[in-house]
């Protein structure tokens, strides 16, 4: 069984002038894993149409609506016409080691917008593609039963009985009585095992993150000010990776989807404390339905915390209303009229039947229409569009045939070369993030053969993080009292102290609470070498794969940062816990706020580098 | 003259309404570009094509859900 993927968006093609839109299709297969798709070096998505994009010559501009509409239909039929033939009695293909398989080519997603589910499922805006819900149902908490494609044939069929479709404003004012869209033959009716309610996946980039961003904050921006919020986003803390918003979000125009997560990451703890309580926990929990449903993969008990997620907004969604933020177009007696609201209700059923939502992103959708729409585009001359891409990409495909099968034939592995640099010189294929455990574990299994006297590294790792240091510290030879004055740390001498104390007695070491030391204690030795950055490495939460790695800065006061820079870093101070099976239970939140290589030579310590670490009340 | 991916082919669509521009649809046959797909090495590892129930343990008490070929819809598909 080969599941079919189709997708289409439309998107401009020209950035500056001409208005040049194309509308294409691409397809893929729901066989090939989920990581797999995901990459755009791997091309798991091809083009397999171009639709015109169409002006009518009609009056009636929401007319003209229509006819894209039924063209839309008529052409997508005409691509996937050898696709419901093999869907029904199925077809020979050969995989790539040269078996045979029987297959049958159903469809199982359809990766597009919210305009465009629409557009599949021939409804009109004021209902959902999925289920039979109507506008005013769209807030209810629970889902409605499934609106299913025979159902709308039935439905289309019968009022083509008493109206002809090709009398297109009739046809189309008795269809919205049953919000549909003036479709008359959808590309999927006589498609094997297609319904549109089941391949009408949610989608996370716009079901998710856009939804977020319209509403959501909107709503954060109306309770707690534009001007408030503007500035709390402006007080965050610079985080190098990250972005920052300096000028706030209430101004920001064409945001991407990034944007969108980024200011999701924030926005709970910004608007904490200047919003009513209820308000923020109906919006948190909204958040937490949303970074729930993005996981990988999901276990019964996974699915139930989803589900109650989006309960638990529902029964305080009252909240919102009462803060007055959120309030329908024309008066205040549909408040809740957000057709993305009720997709979120199938976002569950569609895990247990489809498997994990972020799968079906439309990000390397999108990302695939900058090589295969874009690019080509605009290597063109502008005209006869369409037919210079094809040509672009047939040529393309040629190339990158004969560079892949020249590889294969020159013994350059093909598993080795996958791993180095995905295939074709591609230059913006996925960078792997450099692996510090590796290095690790390889320097200390180099040293332990040989050398005796245990050397520092530069690079070690614990069970859950790497960590890495440059070659040369940022300040050498810096003594403790000199260190203690440029970080203003007072207690650094009695926090050494306390620390070699306890590293020696081999006692557990305790971040928080006084120091026992005098601050004029004597210590073994008085210069210490500093760093002002590491780089952290984690392992995915969910399949243990690597992170980039990140800088962690600790930089004392200077010009630029008159009170220093000083990142965050979750710490974990109870040995009887574990991450990330604890959650964050003992573990505290601190100021990353001086790394320090306090071995010195008289001692022959075997730990390698310590940190110094300052809790700040955060 | 090197071998080329799913062949591209054209046809005019003509609506009942007239349209500014003709309108001509570009596509490829969706059977050879699946079949491309599957033959193509890069993915050749990455292509699935059994349907099943994973679970968390063998006593089959908590099912996990991650790729389409774990869900229930694959399953329903292929009986």
């Amino acid at each position: 069984m080969l599941g079919v993927i189709l997708s289409s968006d439309k998107t401009k093609v020209t950035n500056i002038c001409g208005n040049r839109s194309a509308h294409p299709v691409l397809i893929s297969l729901a066989n090939i894993t989920p990581s797999a798709r995901a990459k755009a070096s791997l091309h798991a998505y091809l083009l397999v149409a171009l639709i015109p994009v169409a002006e009518f010559v009609h009056s009636d501009p929401r007319l003209c609506g229509v006819l894209a509409g039924r063209m839309f239909h008529q052409c997508i039929s005409i691509v996937v016409e050898p696709l419901k033939v093999t869907a029904e009695k199925g077809i020979m293909m050969s995989d790539s080691a040269g078996h045979s398989r029987y297959c049958f080519t159903p469809l199982v997603s359809y990766i597009a917008d919210t305009p465009e589910e629409l557009l599949v499922s021939c409804i009109c805006s004021n209902a959902s593609p999925v289920t039979t819900a109507t506008r005013d149902q769209f807030g209810d908490d629970f889902r409605h039963p499934l609106r299913e494609g025979s159902t709308t044939l039935a439905r289309i069929k019968d009022i083509m009985l008493s109206v002809s479709p090709s009398d297109i404003s009739e046809f189309f004012r008795v269809c919205k009585r049953f919000s549909l869209n003036g479709v008359h033959e959808p590309f999927w009716q006589d498609w094997a095992l297609s319904d549109p309610s089941s391949f009408i996946t949610p989608e996370p980039l716009h079901h998710i993150h856009r939804m977020f961003w319209d509403h959501d904050l909107k709503w954060a921006i109306y309770v707690v000010g534009a001007k408030e919020l503007d500035f709390r986003f402006m007080l965050l803390q610079v985080f190098i990776g990250y972005r920052s918003f300096k000028d706030g979000v209430s101004t920001l125009k064409q945001v991407s989807g990034r944007d969108h997560r980024d200011v999701q990451r924030y926005l709970i703890g910004l608007i904490a404390g200047a919003t009513p309580s209820d308000f923020l926990s109906a919006v948190r929990s909204l958040c937490e339905f949303r970074y729930l449903a993005q996981a990988p993969s999901f276990t019964e008990g996974a699915v139930a915390r989803l589900e109650r997620a989006l309960k638990s907004f529902h029964s305080q969604k009252e909240a919102v209303i009462k803060s007055g933020a959120r309030r329908s177009k024309s008066g205040t007696d549909k408040p809740w009229a957000i057709p993305k609201l009720e997709l979120l209700q199938s976002i569950v059923p569609s895990i247990r039947s489809h498997g994990s939502v972020m799968q079906w992103s439309a990000d390397p959708t999108e990302r695939a229409h900058i090589d295969y729409i874009k690019v080509p585009g605009r290597a063109g001359n502008n005209h006869d569009y369409d037919e210079q891409v094809c040509r672009y990409l047939d040529r393309q495909e040629k190339c990158r045939n004969f560079a892949l099968a020249m590889d294969i034939k020159f013994g350059e592995g093909l598993d080795e070369r996958d791993e180095h640099n995905h295939c074709e010189g591609n230059v913006d294929g996925a960078r792997r993030p450099k692996d510090y455990f590796e290095r690790a574990q390889q320097l200390m299994e180099d040293t332990s053969a040989s050398a005796n006297p245990p050397k520092q590294f530069k690079t070690f790792a614990t069970s859950i993080a790497a960590y890495h240091l440059n070659d040369s510290p940022t300040l050498t030879r810096m003594t403790v009292n000199k260190a203690a004055e440029i970080f203003k740390l007072d207690d650094l001498r009695p926090a050494i102290a306390d620390y070699l104390e306890r590293d020696a007695t081999a006692s557990a070491h305790v971040i928080r609470g006084r120091r026992r030391a005098p601050p004029t204690c004597k210590l073994p030795f008085e210069h210490i070498q500093v760093w002002c950055k590491v780089r952290m490495q984690l392992k995915s939460y969910h399949e243990q794969r690597l992170e980039p790695s990140q800088a962690v800065l600790a930089e004392p006061p200077s010009e630029t940062w008159p009170c220093g820079r000083y990142d965050a870093v979750i710490v974990n101070v109870d040995p009887k816990f574990k991450w990330p099976r604890s959650h964050l239970e003992g573990s505290i939140l601190a100021r990353f706020v001086l790394m320090a290589d306090i071995s010195s030579r008289s001692l022959h310590r075997s730990s390698t580098l310590d940190f110094s670490s300052h809790i700040g009340t955060l | 003259m090197l071998p080329s991916g799913p062949r591209w082919k054209y046809k005019d669509i003509v609506t009942d309404v007239p349209t500014k521009r003709p309108l001509r649809l570009f596509y490829r046959d969706p059977i050879e570009c699946l079949q491309s797909l599957l033959s193509n090495p890069n993915l050749a590892d990455h292509i699935d094509f059994d349907c099943r129930k994973v679970y968390e343990s063998a006593d089959k008490g908590s099912r996990i859900y991650s790729s389409f070929m774990t869900g229930d819809h694959s399953w329903y598909l292929q009986v």
